[in-house]
């Protein structure tokens, strides 16, 4: 736990030399002032440890009116305001586990003394990250791939899911490899509390999960890592027409609204020279899927 | 001093319970010329020590709601909390009603407080206006938690004791929106170890607001503000920590440093932002600012999205 600083005395006294360290009270006190996103906290229980995910405002009043506002006409995403996210939060939970998918069960009917109408509380899965897993360097490749390789297959079971039922909440909207534990032989995925709004095409937002999960994979190691890491994920991945139309949706979307959104998106890729964008990895993408096989559209 | 009959009551929150079940005591009466007095505290209420066969070490508390203050100041405290402070009425009657409504209201709940005795009239006081109480020698938080002689680990290990109890009691207070299972009046001082359990007393006051929430945050800081005024700045820090650990609600805990800086309704909001700028005293290491802070700090270092 971080020491905390003594009340009026903490700071620092002014003056040249120490004015870039006075900067970091006067940073961390302004931070103390405001409860700005959510808070997540481990709780132990007698029936064991559990969440408590509390959802707070992102921003000022204005900003997170503003970023609701745009979500939900720009993106066509589920509202972000607080009591938004929580519900979105409760019910993809719900939808997910009926559909057979693993993400942490919502105990907050077990816990009414932890839940409220500003919190969820939710399993407690032990086990690190999947990006972490895949970051660690003393990961033998027979490790990782049967890791990637695990993670593909239920990734395309879902995807499956998600166009036989025509359901959009069952494609993530904030994914990638950070947003999944890894919980003994379990592949537990969380952070469900945007999501798409319904519609009848899925691809435009399955194509947006592929980019956000690859770009995430991209992030954790270097390029022949990442590489041999897609090459696993697209053998393992069983439809690799809707990865075919995926790459095509992002890379040569005819729509000029989504054209124009997109290259500003990469300019900024490349201006900022990121070395994980979502375009390059779908061009790797494209590059590793096998050749032949038509796609989706 | 007529003689009593001795009645031994089973101490704290089990003596009700357990009189009801023997059966009403017998009625007893009192002269108060005839009483050995010892006097325990006195100006808005006289509260005496006196004997009472079968009590605790032979004896008794009388308290007498009926002080030494002026009318006048009862009728001024009495505007000021019905009308300003959110809090019920500081008469002597209505704080003896008060007093009495809330301990069964607290024993309801398994929380202990002094046993009462209505049975027991005292001759030469207002009726309605005074009540005898158990005598319950046990150790002050105030004094146990400052009591070099034990152990830090032992003071330490029976404040996470109490800690759950302390939640408990918040949970139900929010879940049935009861306002007077928050304590008014409450630190350190108004705790007690007895008989291995935790006693509460003083609820003369209570809060009337139905936002229980934010009371219980108001509580929270109230308790934790005494104790750093009584235990110092390490043992402040080091109970801190365990609060921050071991309260199960976080967003309850939370509830305290939102009490403070972040009322939902923004003319309060506002009215603490002033009452913090303005007043010399809210600068002080133990106001109750500077209390939400540190706890906010700690719940922020424990966050799994902040640590």
């Amino acid at each position: 736990m971080a020491a905390p600083d003594g009340g009026a005395e903490r700071r620092l006294p002014p003056g040249p030399s120490s004015e870039r360290r006075a900067d970091r009270p006067a940073r961390a006190d302004r931070e103390l002032l405001r409860l700005d996103g959510n808070r997540i906290w481990r709780v132990d229980t007698p029936q064991g440890p559990v969440l408590q995910k509390l959802y707070a405002e992102r921003g000022g009043a204005l900003r997170s009116r503003l970023r609701d506002l745009l979500s939900r006409l720009r993106g066509g995403k589920t509202g972000t305001r607080a009591a938004a996210r929580r519900a979105t939060e409760a019910r993809l939970l719900a939808l997910w586990r009926q559909a057979g998918l693993d993400v942490p069960a919502d105990l907050s009917a077990r816990h009414p003394d932890l839940a409220n109408e500003r919190t969820l509380v939710l399993e407690c899965v032990p086990g690190p990250l999947l990006s972490e897993r895949l970051a660690d360097r003393s990961l033998g490749r027979a490790e990782r791939d049967a890791l990637l390789a695990r993670f593909a297959r239920e990734w395309s079971l879902r995807h499956r899911v998600a166009r036989e039922r025509r359901e959009a909440g069952l494609v993530q909207e904030h994914g990638g490899f950070q947003h999944v534990i890894v919980s003994g032989d379990r592949l537990v995925t969380f952070d469900l509390e945007n999501a798409f709004l319904p519609r009848a095409d899925l691809l435009p937002i399955l194509a947006k999960e592929i980019a956000s999960y690859l770009r995430s994979l991209q992030r954790v190691n270097d390029a022949d890592v990442t590489r041999a890491d897609l090459e696993v994920v697209v053998a393992h991945y069983e439809d690799h027409a809707l990865l075919r139309a995926a790459a095509r949706h992002y890379l040569e979307n005819p729509s000029l609204w989504w054209r124009a959104v997109w290259s500003v998106d990469r300019w900024r890729e490349v201006r900022r020279a990121r070395r994980a964008g979502k375009y390059r990895m779908m061009e790797m993408l494209r590059a590793a899927l096998p050749e032949g096989g038509g796609d989706d559209r | 001093m007529s003689s009593p009959p001795a009645h031994p009551r089973a101490g704290g929150s089990a003596g009700t319970a357990a009189a009801a079940a023997r059966g009403a005591p017998q009625p007893v009466t009192l002269r108060l010329d005839d009483l050995q007095r010892q006097p325990l505290a006195g100006e808005g209420n006289y509260v005496w020590r006196i004997p009472f066969a079968g009590g605790h070490d032979g004896s008794a508390v009388l308290k007498v709601y009926f002080g030494s203050r002026s009318p006048l100041l009862y009728w001024k405290k009495t505007v000021g909390n019905l009308l300003l402070t959110g809090r019920s009425s500081h008469l002597p009657r209505a704080r003896f009603r008060q007093e009495v409504d809330c301990i069964r209201l607290w024993e309801s709940h398994g929380f202990r407080c002094f046993g009462m005795h209505p049975e027991v009239r005292v001759q030469g006081l207002p009726e309605g206006g005074y009540m005898l109480y158990d005598w319950c020698p046990g150790r002050h938080f105030r004094e146990y938690f400052r009591d070099e002689a034990v152990p830090i680990e032992e003071r330490l290990a029976t404040w996470r004791r109490w800690v759950p109890e302390w939640h408990r009691r918040h949970a139900i207070a929010v879940r049935e929106r009861e306002p007077r299972l928050i304590h008014e009046n409450g630190d350190v001082k108004h705790v007690m170890l007895w008989e291995g359990g935790f006693l509460y007393f003083d609820f003369e006051i209570c809060f009337t607001s139905r936002d229980v929430r934010d009371l219980v945050g108001r509580e929270i800081l109230a308790y934790m503000r005494s104790v750093g005024k009584f235990f110092g700045e390490a043992l402040y820090e080091r109970m801190t920590d365990e609060l921050v650990a071991h309260y199960p609600d976080k967003t309850l805990l939370l509830a305290a440093w939102e009490h403070a800086y972040r009322n939902p309704n923004p003319v309060i909001r506002v009215g603490r932002r002033l009452d913090r700028t303005l007043k010399p005293r809210h600068q002080r290491r133990w106001s109750k600012y500077q209390v939400a802070l540190d706890l906010k700090r700690r719940l922020d270092a424990l966050s799994l999205t902040t640590a």
